[in-house]
C-alpha cells in the first residue's frame, strides 16, 4: 500500500502541454489507463519515471538530433524552465525539472523504484543477445557492495601472491649468490653452498672490521703527521728569514742616528747665531755666516731625518713579520706534536700485528723525527696490503651473512605467505561461490516464476520450460532456453511466434520485477493485439501478480482490455480504470474515470428525470455482456451465425430450463437462485429494443416505471452474479466443482450444464 | 532491493567464514554488516587470512 501512486502532475512535459493531474486510487493494486493512440499514454509513463528518478524514459530508445536528449523533454513550443513533473507516492512527493545540464529531482531519499516495460523492450528481453539480456536483468541480480568487497579480496590475494613471488625470488637470488661464491672459492667440501657459507661466516667480523679501521687510521695519521712536519719546516724557514731581515735594518738605524746627532748640533748652533741680530760672524772661525748656507744645511738635515723615519717604518714591519712567523711556527709545532703523538700511539698499538713499524725513541731532533716518519711511510705498502686483505675477507663475510640471512628470512616468509595466500584463496573461492550461488538462485527463481506464469498463459500449448542461466565461461552473459513441441533446451526466439515471444517477455519481466516487492511496475502498451482467451488469462495473471509489487499500472490502447473491466470480466473492484480523451496541443492530456457499466446503470437509475434511453440502453448492453459470459461459460447452444454478436433473445434462448433451474450463486451473505431473476428479465427484454435502441411508436407507450423496472432487474441480476468484493464474474475454474471470481468469495454452480460432461 | 541482495549474500559469506574458522563468532555479525556495505577492504581481508595465532586473525574491524 505504501508504494502506490497517488498523484502525478504534469506540466509542459512531453505531450502534457497543459497542466494536468492524474489521481490514482492507492486502494487498488492495479491501475489501467486506456487511451487510443496519441492520447498521452507514453507521456504519463515517462512522467512517472522522470518525476521519481529523472530518467529520460522513452527518449532513451529513440534517436534525436544533437547529443542532449533532455532538451526534448519539455513540450514543444514551451521553455524548459516551465516544465515540471511531480509524483506523489504514499505521503511523499518528488518533483523533477530540467536543471542547467541534467534533470534535477527534489524529494526524500530513496524514491520508489520504477520498472517500465515498453513495447520496444518487450522482445529485447527475449531476442537480444545474451549480453544485452544480462544488462536488462543486471540491476535485479547485482550485489554491487559484495562485488566491491570481492574486488578488494582479489587485491589481497594478488598482494599475497606477489609477496610469495618476491620471497621466492629473493631466496633464489640469495642462494645463487652463495653458490657463486662457493664456486669461486673452489667449491670446498660442504653439504651445500648454504652450509659452506654458514661455516665461512662464523669469523669475528667485528674484530676484522676494527683492525681494518685501525690500519686505515694509522695510514691516515702518518699522512697527516708527515704533512704537518713539512709544514713545520716551512714555518721555521719563514720565521728565520723574518728575523734575518730585521737585524741589518736595526743596525743601519743606529748608525744613522749617531751621524745625525753630530751634524744636527752643528746646524742648530749656526741657526742660533743667525737668529742673533748682533752677530754677523761665526764665533768659532770668525767667518761671516751666510744665511743661505744655513738654510741649505737645515734642508739636508731634514732630508736625512726622513730617511731615518722611513727606516723606522721598515723596521716596524719587519719586526711584525718576524713576530707573526714566529708565532705561526709555535702553533705549527704544537699541531705537529699532537699529530706525531697520535701517530706514535697508533703505531705502537699496531706493532703487535705489524712488526715492521718503528719504535719511537725518546730523542726528538729533527733528524730523528724525519727518520721516524720515513720509517712509517716505508711500510705503507705492506700495511695497505694487509688492510685490503682484511677488507676482502670482511666483505665476503658480510655478503655471506647478508645472503644467509636473506635465505633464512625468505624461507620463513615463503611458508607464512604460502599459507596466507592459500587462506585468502580459500576465502575468495568461498565468497565467489556464495555470490554465484545466490545469483543462480535468483535466476532459478525468476525462471521458475516466469515458467509458471507462462504455463498459465498458455496452458495447453507445447511451449514453456523457460530457464535463464548465466553462461559460465562468459562474463555478464544471460542465456535463455525453453521448450517447443516436445523439444527442450531450444532458444525460444528461434521457434516461438511473435505473440508467444511477447507473452514470454512479459512473464520474464514480471518474474524479474517481482523481486522488488515495493516497486512501481508499468506496462506501457506492450501488446498490439491479443485474442480473447489469452487476454482473459493475461488479466488474471496480472491481477494475481500485482500482489507481489507495489503498484501495477497497465497502459493500453486495446479497448477489449478496458471493456473487460467495464463488464465485470475482470476484477474491476481491484482495478482503477482511467480513460484518456483525445489529445490536442491546446488542451494537452485529458482523462476521465471509467466506471464499470453496473455503476453507470445504477447512477442512471437515480437520475431525475429518468433517462429512458440511457437506462434501457445501458441495461440492455450490460445484460448482453452478462448473458454472453454465462452462455459461454455453459457452452449453451446458440444459432450459428457469421456475426458472433447475439441478440438478447438468442442469448436467453440458449439457456435451457434445466440449466436455469440449476444455476445458483453462492455468496458469503447466502445463495441466490438465478432462474427467477432470468425469468423476470426475459419478460422485459423487449424494452431494450423498443426504448433503448430503436425508434418506434410502441416504445413511447412504455412507462418510465417499466423502463426503471427493467434497469433495476438487470441491476439485480448483475449484483447477484458479480462479486461485491473484487467486481468480477465467477468465471474461473479452480476446484473442478464451481466457477469462482478472482477473490473466490463469489461462486457459481453448476460447473457444467446439466447433461454435459466436464471438459 | 540490491541492498537486500547484498545483505543476504553478506550473511551467507559470514556464516561460511565462521564455519571455516576465519571469523570468530563475536565478529561474524559485524563482519556481515561491513561486507554488505562494501566496507571490507583488502587489508581487512588480509587480517582475516592471518594465521590463527596471529594478533589480527579474525579481527576484522
Amino acid at each position: 500500500m505504501s508504494n502506490r501512486l497517488e498523484k502525478v502532475t504534469i506540466c509542459k512535459f512531453r505531450g502534457g502541454t497543459c497542466p494536468v493531474d492524474i489521481e490514482f486510487d492507492p486502494g487498488k493494486p492495479v491501475a489501467v489507463i486506456f487511451g487510443e493512440n496519441g492520447t498521452g499514454k507514453s507521456t504519463i509513463v515517462d512522467a512517472i519515471a522522470f518525476g521519481l528518478t529523472g530518467d529520460l524514459g522513452s527518449l532513451r530508445f529513440i534517436s534525436v538530433p544533437g547529443p542532449r536528449k533532455q532538451k526534448y523533454l519539455h513540450s514543444i513550443g514551451t521553455k524548459p524552465s516551465d516544465m515540471q513533473v511531480s509524483v506523489t507516492v504514499g505521503n511523499a512527493t518528488w518533483k523533477a525539472r530540467l536543471g542547467k545540464k541534467d534533470p534535477e529531482v527534489e524529494g526524500p531519499d530513496d524514491p520508489p523504484q520504477v520498472h517500465v516495460l515498453r513495447r520496444v523492450e518487450l522482445l529485447k528481453l527475449i531476442t537480444s543477445e545474451p549480453k544485452k539480456r544480462y544488462e536488462a536483468i543486471q540491476s535485479l541480480i547485482n550485489v554491487q557492495r559484495i562485488e566491491a568487497a570481492e574486488l578488494e579480496l582479489r587485491l589481497a590475494v594478488n598482494d599475497a601472491k606477489k609477496a610469495l613471488e618476491f620471497a621466492s625470488e629473493r631466496k633464489v637470488q640469495a642462494q645463487k649468490i652463495l653458490e657463486d661464491h662457493w664456486s669461486q672459492s673452489g667449491a670446498p667440501r660442504a653439504a651445500s653452498a648454504l652450509e659452506w657459507a654458514r661455516a665461512e661466516a662464523t669469523g669475528d667480523l667485528q674484530t676484522l672490521k676494527a683492525n681494518i679501521a685501525a690500519g686505515r687510521e694509522l695510514l691516515n695519521a702518518s699522512t697527516v703527521a708527515t704533512e704537518a712536519w713539512r709544514e713545520l719546516q716551512v714555518r721555521a724557514a719563514e720565521a728565520s728569514d723574518a728575523v734575518g731581515m730585521l737585524r741589518p735594518l736595526q743596525e743601519r738605524l743606529e748608525t744613522l742616528r749617531a751621524e745625525e746627532d753630530v751634524q744636527l748640533l752643528d746646524v742648530l748652533e749656526c741657526a742660533q747665531q743667525i737668529l742673533d741680530p748682533s752677530s754677523e760672524t761665526c764665533p768659532l772661525c770668525e767667518q761671516p755666516i751666510s744665511a743661505e748656507d744655513v738654510r741649505r744645511r737645515v734642508a739636508n738635515r731634514l732630508g736625512a731625518l726622513k730617511e731615518v723615519r722611513k727606516l723606522k717604518g721598515e723596521i716596524e714591519r719587519a719586526a711584525k713579520t718576524a713576530e707573526t712567523t714566529t708565532s705561526m711556527l709555535g702553533q705549527q709545532r704544537t699541531s705537529f706534536e699532537l699529530r706525531r703523538s697520535l701517530l706514535v700511539q697508533q703505531a705502537n698499538a699496531l706493532r703487535g700485528r705489524f712488526e715492521l713499524l718503528p719504535v719511537n725513541t725518546a730523542s726528538h731532533t729533527d733528524g730523528e723525527i724525519t727518520a721516524y716518519l720515513a720509517r712509517i711511510e716505508s711500510v705503507r705498502p705492506q700495511l695497505q696490503n694487509a688492510i685490503d686483505a682484511d677488507q676482502k675477507k670482511a666483505n665476503q663475510q658480510d655478503l655471506l651473512t647478508t645472503n644467509i640471512s636473506a635465505v633464512d628470512v625468505a624461507t620463513t616468509n615463503l611458508i607464512e605467505f604460502q599459507a596466507k595466500a592459500k587462506r585468502l584463496e580459500q576465502i575468495s573461492q568461498a565468497v565467489e561461490s556464495i555470490r554465484k550461488h545466490y545469483v543462480s538462485e535468483v535466476l532459478t527463481d525468476i525462471s521458475d516464476t516466469a515458467a509458471r506464469m507462462y504455463t498459465r498463459l498458455h496452458p495447453e500449448e507445447e511451449i514453456g520450460g523457460v530457464s535463464l542461466y548465466l553462461k559460465d565461461a562468459a562474463s555478464g552473459s544471460l542465456e535463455l532456453i525453453g521448450s517447443f513441441a516436445g523439444n527442450t533446451e531450444i532458444p525460444p526466439q528461434a521457434y516461438y511466434s511473435e505473440s508467444h515471444l511477447d507473452t514470454l517477455g512479459l512473464c520474464v519481466f514480471l518474474a524479474m520485477v517481482e523481486r522488488d516487492p515495493e516497486a512501481i511496475v508499468i506496462l506501457d502498451d506492450v501488446f498490439t493485439s491479443v485474442d480473447d482467451a489469452h487476454l482473459g488469462r493475461i488479466l488474471e495473471l496480472l491481477h494475481d501478480e500485482a500482489k507481489n509489487v507495489g503498484h501495477l499500472v497497465v497502459m493500453t490502447h486495446y479497448r477489449a482490455w478496458r471493456d473487460r473491466y467495464k463488464y465485470a470480466r475482470g476484477p474491476a473492484s481491484h482495478s482503477q480504470l482511467i480513460e484518456l480523451l483525445p489529445w490536442t496541443a491546446s488542451r494537452g492530456i485529458r482523462h476521465t474515470r471509467t466506471a464499470p457499466s453496473v455503476d453507470e446503470l445504477r447512477e442512471n437509475l437515480f437520475k431525475e428525470p429518468l433517462d429512458r434511453i440511457g437506462v434501457a440502453g445501458r441495461a440492455g448492453i450490460l445484460l448482453e455482456a452478462l448473458l454472453d459470459d454465462l452462455t459461454l461459460r455453459y457452452r449453451c447452444r446458440l444459432p450459428r451465425a457469421t456475426d458472433i454478436n447475439y441478440t438478447l433473445g438468442e442469448l436467453f434462448g440458449g439457456i435451457d430450463s434445466k440449466l436455469a433451474k440449476a444455476m445458483r450463486v453462492m455468496k458469503p451473505a447466502g445463495d441466490i437462485a438465478l432462474e427467477p431473476l432470468l425469468q423476470k428479465l426475459l419478460s422485459m427484454a423487449f424494452l431494450r429494443n423498443q426504448v433503448g435502441c430503436h425508434f418506434n411508436l410502441a416504445g413511447s407507450n412504455i412507462s418510465d416505471r417499466d423502463v426503471r423496472a427493467f434497469g433495476e432487474a438487470t441491476l439485480a441480476y448483475a449484483e447477484a452474479v458479480i462479486c461485491e468484493n473484487c467486481g468480477e464474474l465467477p468465471r474461473r475454474e479452480k476446484t473442478g466443482e464451481y466457477w469462482q471470481c478472482a477473490c473466490g468469495s463469489t461462486k457459481l454452480v453448476p460447473l457444467v450444464k446439466p447433461g454435459d460432461k466436464a471438459a | 532491493m540490491s541492498e537486500m541482495a547484498d545483505i543476504t549474500v553478506a550473511k551467507r559469506v559470514a556464516a561460511e567464514l565462521l564455519r571455516l574458522g576465519f571469523l570468530k563468532p563475536d565478529r561474524a555479525e559485524r563482519f556481515a554488516q561491513d561486507l554488505s556495505a562494501g566496507k571490507v577492504k583488502s587489508e581487512e581481508w588480509k587480517l582475516l587470512a592471518d594465521p590463527p595465532h596471529a594478533a589480527g586473525a579474525g579481527n576484522v574491524k
